[in-house]
């Protein structure tokens, strides 16, 4: 499952940036900052890959962080989850620290249980409980997710 | 796995030997539940780490009983240096309870410490604590079946309004073992039995808790429990126990700790799910909003700013210009010290003891005016902002704000908290530095507080020089310090060995503080803060005068001018507030303060003055506390290399001003 990023102003239609067959095979797609959409062919701009509308948009607390909002095809750490969203936590990487595991099992943060991204920047701020923890954005990226529990619901699945 | 529990008979608290240990994650009112069991007042603060050493105060409601705080423990085997403080409680002090204070609106953390503690069979009781602000958030509890569950005393508590105490002291008069235990893997389970049959009746009678508890804490690789082992048993009978659990490890793929732990957590859970109920209230309101801001990316600077800007105002401003001013030309100058003067001449026909008491180096118009009207008015501002800060809950916020600055220098942002600490008491923030993970942190925290980091006193009266002199005079200070200390940091993790640990920190929810936990946390540091300065200036006052008089100092000067006048480019009477500096780097701000207000020191002289006494070596009771908290080596290392580095940057400094013209 991909992340649906981007929401077309023509159609309405909800897509990932690169959905588009055009911007796919495109030679100069990497630095592009324009999307098409692949129902109606509607070019707008991604907002997310302009490091001054980033920059902007960091102004905006409830906004989430643009550069960890698009989750790719391999995508299943903390910290690629977007700032908002709860989470199922599927496991921890090989090389995750195991005192830093063992502080973050005592806090409850374990595999199947459920998380809530605050942020990504300066530090990933998750909460679980009743309880938010900091953590550096190298740890997020030890910790890995379940993708398609990712939602926006303030309560996540039973 | 599954739960075994035999009931226990009760026995009353005052007939068994030993003492309380109140035990706890950090950061959930363990502090103010002592102050409200014992009478006695310790520092309670809204951050994790207020507590890095023991506490012991006398129960009020049972006789001959003591109550010990313990610093909070997020997990067993500890990691910090402060956690391993409330290992080494368990496994050596004769107790006969322990009371866990616990968040009530996390349970599922809380039980987890609960069964570890309740493993270990000392008689435990359950504070949940904080359940008004579990209540406002929707959390409710069955407690009573809890209690049933765990079979031990479990009491809701709100300590901070005192509501549960009384319940919670009938709970401590009368309770007895506890008989819990889980069931873990076959190996595991042949582990423990294996290492118990080994010491059953042999070695462990010096601890309170069960050799199947100890045997759980060593194959988790507890550090504590393996010094303590290695000091029970003979060098064999210690190597077998390294291959037993280095066999047990061989049936796991994840470490022993987390296959223990992982049973635990699976029978939390399991209560958790019985005992808990919520009605989704959950986060909401201005302070979550708040929270959030405090730790953006932008916007937590632009709050960071107001916060210093607040605090220069109120400390800088307020304190170190106004009050400072009222006390020290008015109540002083113009009424105590002419007073105190002419008592002085008038009984004292001695003119060596007048001199003594009152003269230009006499006890009173040097050592008890600056103590009194200089430093007091400062440092009492400066603890009554730290204290709202502290209350407030913002400081771990700085801590994950500020992670990226403190990556550059090999640290993480946890280290921000002994760095503002400093900037209260560099003696005080040198012990908090327990609340850092390795070695290798807390050595580079303590020589960045050496060196840069002025106490709330000295930076008083900093601010107060460099504000009569402009704004850039402020500004170039602040530079050169920040560029000295991200060097000497950056090139310090380089040198230091050893690998830089990650930021993991709570939040606690960010409160209101409360005025009266302000006042009088500020009253006790102030009580402290003067017992150490008053001696320290009266000596230095007699020290000044004798050299003075013997006529030392002036040869002192003499041979101090090259470096003083020849390289620095201050006036030889510099020399006098250098020396005196070495008791107290305030002290010799102080000195260069009055140097000022007698008209000489030019604006060049008085930044240099400033960076230079602020490089210079913290107070004789720092590099105590830093022999004590490491070793002698290190602390004359530190003074070693922080005195000439300090002399250096403010020759330097002053070639570059003269240089560009400034001033």
């Amino acid at each position: 499952m991909s992340y649906l990023d981007i929401q077309c102003p023509m159609c309405g239609q909800q897509y990932a940036s690169q959905e588009h067959q055009g911007c796919k095979s495109c030679p100069v797609n990497k630095n592009c900052t324009l999307v098409c959409c692949p129902a109606c062919g509607y070019q707008t701009i991604n907002a997310r890959k302009s490091k001054f509308a980033r920059l902007v948009q960091m102004l905006f607390p409830n906004n989430p962080r643009s550069d960890h909002n698009e989750l790719g095809e391999g995508g299943t750490t903390l910290a690629e989850v977007p700032a908002g969203c709860k989470v199922q936590v599927l496991a921890f990487s090989e090389d995750f620290p195991a005192d830093r595991r063992a502080y973050l099992q005592a806090y409850g943060l374990v595999p199947d249980y459920w998380v809530q991204v605050l942020q990504h920047s300066p530090v990933t701020i998750v909460r679980l409980d009743h309880l938010e923890l900091a953590l550096e954005n190298e740890l997020a990226r030890g910790i890995k997710v379940y993708q398609h529990t990712i939602t926006q619901e303030s309560d996540p699945p039973k | 796995m599954s739960l075994q529990y035999n009931p226990a008979i009760p026995v009353k608290t005052e007939d068994r030997e030993g003492s309380i240990a109140l035990v706890g994650h950090p950061n959930v009112g363990k502090s103010v539940l002592f102050q409200k069991l014992t009478g006695q007042r310790v520092i309670v603060s809204n951050y994790p780490g207020t507590t890095v050493e023991l506490a012991r105060g006398s129960l009020r409601s049972i006789p001959d009983t003591i109550l010990v705080d313990t610093p909070g423990v997020i997990t067993f085997p500890p990691q910090s240096e402060d956690e391993q403080v409330t290992g080494r409680v368990l496994l050596n002090e004769p107790l006969k309870a322990i009371l866990q204070v616990g968040d009530a609106k996390n349970l599922r953390r809380t039980l987890t410490l609960t069964v570890q503690l309740a493993e270990m069979g000392v008689p435990l009781i359950l504070a949940l604590n904080m359940m008004d602000e579990a209540q406002s958030r929707g959390v409710t509890l069955k407690h009573a079946l809890l209690a049933e569950t765990l079979s031990i005393p479990v009491i809701p508590t709100t300590a901070t309004r005192g509501r549960g105490l009384q319940e919670l002291i009938n709970a401590l008069e009368e309770c007895c073992p506890s008989q819990f235990r889980l069931i873990y893997p076959a190996e595991i389970e042949t582990a423990v039995d294996q290492f118990c049959t080994q010491f059953a009746d042999k070695h462990l009678k010096n601890t309170p808790i069960t050799p199947r508890s100890l045997a759980l804490l060593w194959l988790s690789g507890d550090p504590v429990t393996e010094k303590w082992m290695r000091e029970q048993v003979e060098g064999g009978t210690f190597q077998d126990l390294v291959t037993l659990r280095h066999t047990v490890q061989l049936s796991f793929v994840d470490p022993l700790a987390q296959v223990i732990q992982g049973v635990r957590l699976d029978y939390v859970d399991r209560i958790v799910s019985l005992v808990l109920q919520e009605s989704g209230l959950g986060w909401r309101g201005k302070s979550t909003l708040l929270s959030g801001l405090t730790t953006h990316p932008i916007w937590g600077w632009v709050i960071l700013g107001g916060v210093l800007y607040a605090l220069y105002w109120f400390v800088g401003v307020f304190g170190a210009g106004f009050l400072v001013g009222l006390l020290e030309e008015n109540l002083f100058g113009q009424i105590i010290n002419p007073w105190v003067e002419g008592l002085v001449m008038r009984f004292v026909s001695l003119p060596f003891l007048a001199d003594l008491l009152v003269g230009e180096y006499g006890l009173w118009t040097l050592g008890m005016t600056y103590a009194l009207a200089l430093i007091l008015p400062i440092v009492t501002t400066f603890f009554l902002a730290f204290g709202i800060l502290e209350d407030s809950g913002y400081l771990p916020r700085l801590a994950a704000l500020s992670n990226r600055l403190f990556h550059r220098l090999g640290l993480n942002g946890k280290a921000v908290l002994p760095m503002v600490l400093g900037l209260g008491c560099v003696t005080m923030a040198t012990l908090t530095t327990r609340v850092l993970e390795t070695r290798r942190e807390r050595l580079l925290v303590i020589l960045l507080l050496s060196l840069a980091i002025p106490c709330s006193a000295q930076l008083g009266v900093i601010m107060g020089m460099l504000a009569g002199v402009s704004l850039t005079a402020v500004l170039i200070w602040s530079a050169v310090l920040g560029v000295v200390m991200l060097t000497i940091g950056w090139l310090a993790a380089r040198l230091v060995p050893g690998e830089r640990t990650q930021l993991l920190v709570e939040l606690p929810p960010l409160r209101w503080p409360v005025l009266s936990n302000v006042v009088v946390k500020t009253a006790a540091r102030i009580e402290w803060y003067l017992k150490e300065v008053v001696p320290i200036f009266l000596l230095g006052a007699v020290f000044l005068f004798l050299l003075d008089r013997t006529g030392i100092l002036e040869r002192i000067i003499r041979v101090g001018e090259p470096l003083v006048t020849g390289w620095l480019g201050l006036p030889p009477e510099a020399s006098a507030a250098f020396l005196v500096g070495f008791m107290r780097r305030d002290f010799g701000a102080t000195g260069f303060f009055v140097m000022q207000s007698q008209g000489l020191l030019t604006p060049t002289q008085i930044v240099v003055a400033m960076v230079t006494i602020t490089l210079f070596i913290p107070c004789v009771a720092s590099v105590m506390m830093i022999a004590k908290e490491r070793n002698w080596k290190t602390a004359m290392g530190m003074v070693l290399m922080v005195i000439p580095l300090a002399f250096f940057v403010g020759g330097l400094l002053s070639r570059l001003l003269t240089l560009i013209g400034w001033g």
